[in-house]
């Protein structure tokens, strides 16, 4: 008892004794800046609606910093931080979360030797009115000595360099910067970073980017070239998820931009951030982002595997095509979607087949077509691979896209053709010139079912039969003059074609 | 001679389930029956078959509204076999099919499909809306071409009327 009535008197006494000093006004210009230390406190009072508050304190080396300056209720308050040198003119950094009653953080600041001011004033959303009564506590601490960042950072001019295979820790604080003034990222506070490039078209840099994620925000990077203009953006994963930039090829020598932000402008005083640069060797095999349009689709050969990061990222590939020659190309991916354009950008063929594969059996495209991947979920990256084989044009064999009746390929004696993508429907138009008893015999695809229907002249259906799996069956229908055939499937979508032979009966 | 040609008649329309054979040219007809002697009496009169010897002819007269003018045919069962199908058009256009058939008497009955254009398909109609008789027995012949006509009276009672006659020249 004796005891623990001593322990209590010793943590009492130990509290009294942790006594802040107050502001000493007037301090409200750099010249009545009152004095702190690095790991200090001192208390200061917002009186009126002009008060302003300074401090000022020494750096003799390079320290990294953390300031707070906790909540007033009812005011929005902000600091900001300048040095001697540059004087109130030239800002470091200023604090401002535009809201009442919160304290104002900014978990790192690199400060070189030197003097610094702190100004704590009124912040600029709300009526600025004083308040003689409450008191805010100014903290001043040396921060985490592992923390790489070096702030300010927040534009090009002040862009840290990264080098290949460094880790940098950093900070999503503060909330807002309210020095950025640029139109596409008003207030936003980033941190940028800069690495360089040796690279050409014929051997493109490839860089790979990781961000860890950090509770409550919602990171984004963003590569920029030298010009400052976007190159690639990496805003696949939700809040608190890692986001990352994997297979950007660069194909320009020079200086490239990181910038690291939070999409939603929301801080974390608390939690680091862990970016990551490295550098990969680059492979015809191989995606290359930003391969998100068909302006920037990446040439393609035989094979290339790719990863879509989320349901936004579209990965388009282009693959020379020669006259008369068919093409098969097959996208292996657990959850991928594809589809196939022609020169034109008209889209030919499309499949989100959730099965692993996708089958485009008989791609004919006069000088090249166009492949795009997407992913079918909205978060989780999908790898996927792309092989394309070629082979000679069979005279029988139907020409995509043939799905509707404006596209139907006139056919004699003899069709084949294949169950392409998910939705297929093929249209053939028969002219046998006068009114014909025609027989028809088909043959279907394994583990696909699929109907045959004959038309009228229009494209009314007549007579529809089904075909299960692979069987053989023959139906006979009259033929006006002209008509068409319409071929439907369901089931697996197969590498293996159907026929269907003609044949006049007198 | 008449009287055989009327036993025939009212033989055929009692196998047919009531089915009106109307006689346009009753001598004609009357030939047409298996025990006439008709090669001496039609003499070079009608048209000789050639890729067809029955040819049925379907119409509709009671149509007149284009808004209830579908577009339709007619599926031919022979003896109980399909056989094809009629040409395509309108209700009130005329639609035909040939046959080469053996002589025999033989059995033709109709199905009617019209066009859903919704689902872009024809379909059967309703049993309470095909012909009605929906078939007919008659005899065909190799050296004449039969004409079969039916007027489907769909807008009055589904009525379907045959009427038999040789293709003259």
């Amino acid at each position: 008892m004796k005891y623990i009535l001593l322990l209590l008197i010793i943590v009492f006494s130990a509290d009294c004794s942790r006594k802040i000093q107050s502001e000493i006004e007037p301090n409200n210009n750099l010249n009545e800046a009152n004095e702190i230390n690095i790991k200090s406190e001192v208390k200061g009072k917002l009186s009126s609606p002009s008060d302003k508050d300074y401090f000022t304190f020494s750096v003799d080396s390079e320290i990294n910093v953390k300031i707070e300056v906790s909540a007033l209720k009812g005011i929005n308050h902000a600091f900001g931080v300048f040095s001697a040198s540059g004087g109130e003119g030239a800002v470091i950094k200023y604090v401002d979360d535009a809201r009442k009653s919160s304290p104002e953080k900014l978990a790192n600041l690199t400060l070189s030797k030197g003097k610094y001011y702190i100004a704590v004033s009124h912040g600029e959303r709300d009526e600025k009115k004083g308040d003689d009564s409450a008191e805010y506590i100014l903290s001043v601490y040396a921060s985490d000595s592992s923390v790489s960042e070096i702030e300010p950072n927040d534009f090009f001019d002040s862009a840290q360099k990264i080098e290949y295979g460094a880790e940098i820790t950093g900070y999503f604080s503060p909330a807002f910067n309210k020095l950025n003034q640029n139109s596409n990222s008003r207030y936003r506070e980033e941190d940028i970073f800069y690495f360089s490039v040796d690279a050409s078209e014929e051997n493109p840099a490839v860089i790979d980017c990781s961000l860890s994620g950090v509770k409550g925000i919602n990171s984004v990077i963003e590569v920029c070239d030298a010009d400052g203009n976007s190159v690639f953006t990496a805003d696949f994963a939700g809040e608190g998820k890692p986001e990352s930039v994997n297979g950007l090829g660069l194909m320009k020598s020079g200086n490239y931009y990181v910038r690291v932000y939070s999409k939603s402008m929301t801080e974390n005083f608390e939690d680091k951030y862990f970016f990551s640069l490295k550098k990969g060797d680059f492979s015809p095999e191989r995606e290359l982002e930003s391969n998100d349009d068909f302006g920037k689709a990446n040439p393609l050969q035989e094979k290339i595997s790719g990863t879509v990061s989320d349901s936004k990222d579209v990965d388009y590939f282009f693959r020379q095509s020669e006259s008369g020659r068919f093409y098969s190309v097959s996208v292996l991916g657990n959850a991928v979607k594809a589809s196939i354009f022609d020169k034109s950008y008209r889209k030919i063929y499309s499949s989100d087949n959730a099965s692993g594969s996708i089958i485009f059996p008989n791609i004919f495209c006069d000088g090249g077509y166009y492949i795009s991947v997407s992913s079918r979920h909205s978060s989780e990256p999908q790898d996927y691979t792309i092989s394309i084989s070629e082979y000679e044009a069979e005279k029988e064999f139907e020409k995509e896209p043939n799905d509707s009746i404006k596209s139907a390929e006139a056919v004699e004696e003899t069709v084949k053709g294949y169950y392409s993508y998910s939705g297929d429907k093929d249209y053939y138009k028969i002219n046998p010139g006068s009114r014909e008893k025609i027989k028809f015999k088909v043959r279907g695809i394994d583990d696909t079912d699929m109907t045959v229907s004959v038309t009228d002249a229009l494209g009314y259906r007549i007579k529809t039969v089904s075909v299960n799996g692979a069987s053989e069956i023959e139906f006979s229908e009259t033929v006006d003059v002209s008509a068409y055939l319409i071929v439907e499937f369901s089931g697996n979508v197969s590498d293996s074609d159907y026929s269907i032979d003609m044949i006049k009966q007198r | 001679m008449k009287m055989v040609f009327i036993w025939f008649l009212a033989a055929a329309a009692a196998c047919s389930g009531g089915s009106s054979v109307m006689k346009n040219d009753p001598v004609i007809l009357s030939g047409s029956a298996s025990n006439s002697n008709s090669s001496g009496i039609i003499g070079s009169e009608y048209k000789l078959p050639y890729n067809y010897n029955v040819k049925l002819i379907i119409k509709d007269s009671s149509v007149n509204n284009p808004n209830d003018d579908r577009r339709c045919f007619y599926k031919i069962f022979v003896n109980k076999v399909e056989a094809g199908r009629s040409t395509i058009g309108l209700e009130s256009q005329e639609k035909h099919i040939e046959f080469k058939l053996e002589d025999n008497r033989h059995l033709i009955r109709v199905e009617k499909y019209v066009l859903n254009e919704k689902k872009g398909s024809y379909e059967k109609v309703n049993n309470i809306d095909q012909p009605k008789p929906d078939f007919i027995y008659f005899d065909s012949v190799s050296d004449k071409i039969l004409i079969i006509e039916l007027n489907h009276k769909s807008a009055s009672g589904n009525n379907g009327e045959f009427t038999l006659s040789f293709e003259k020249k």
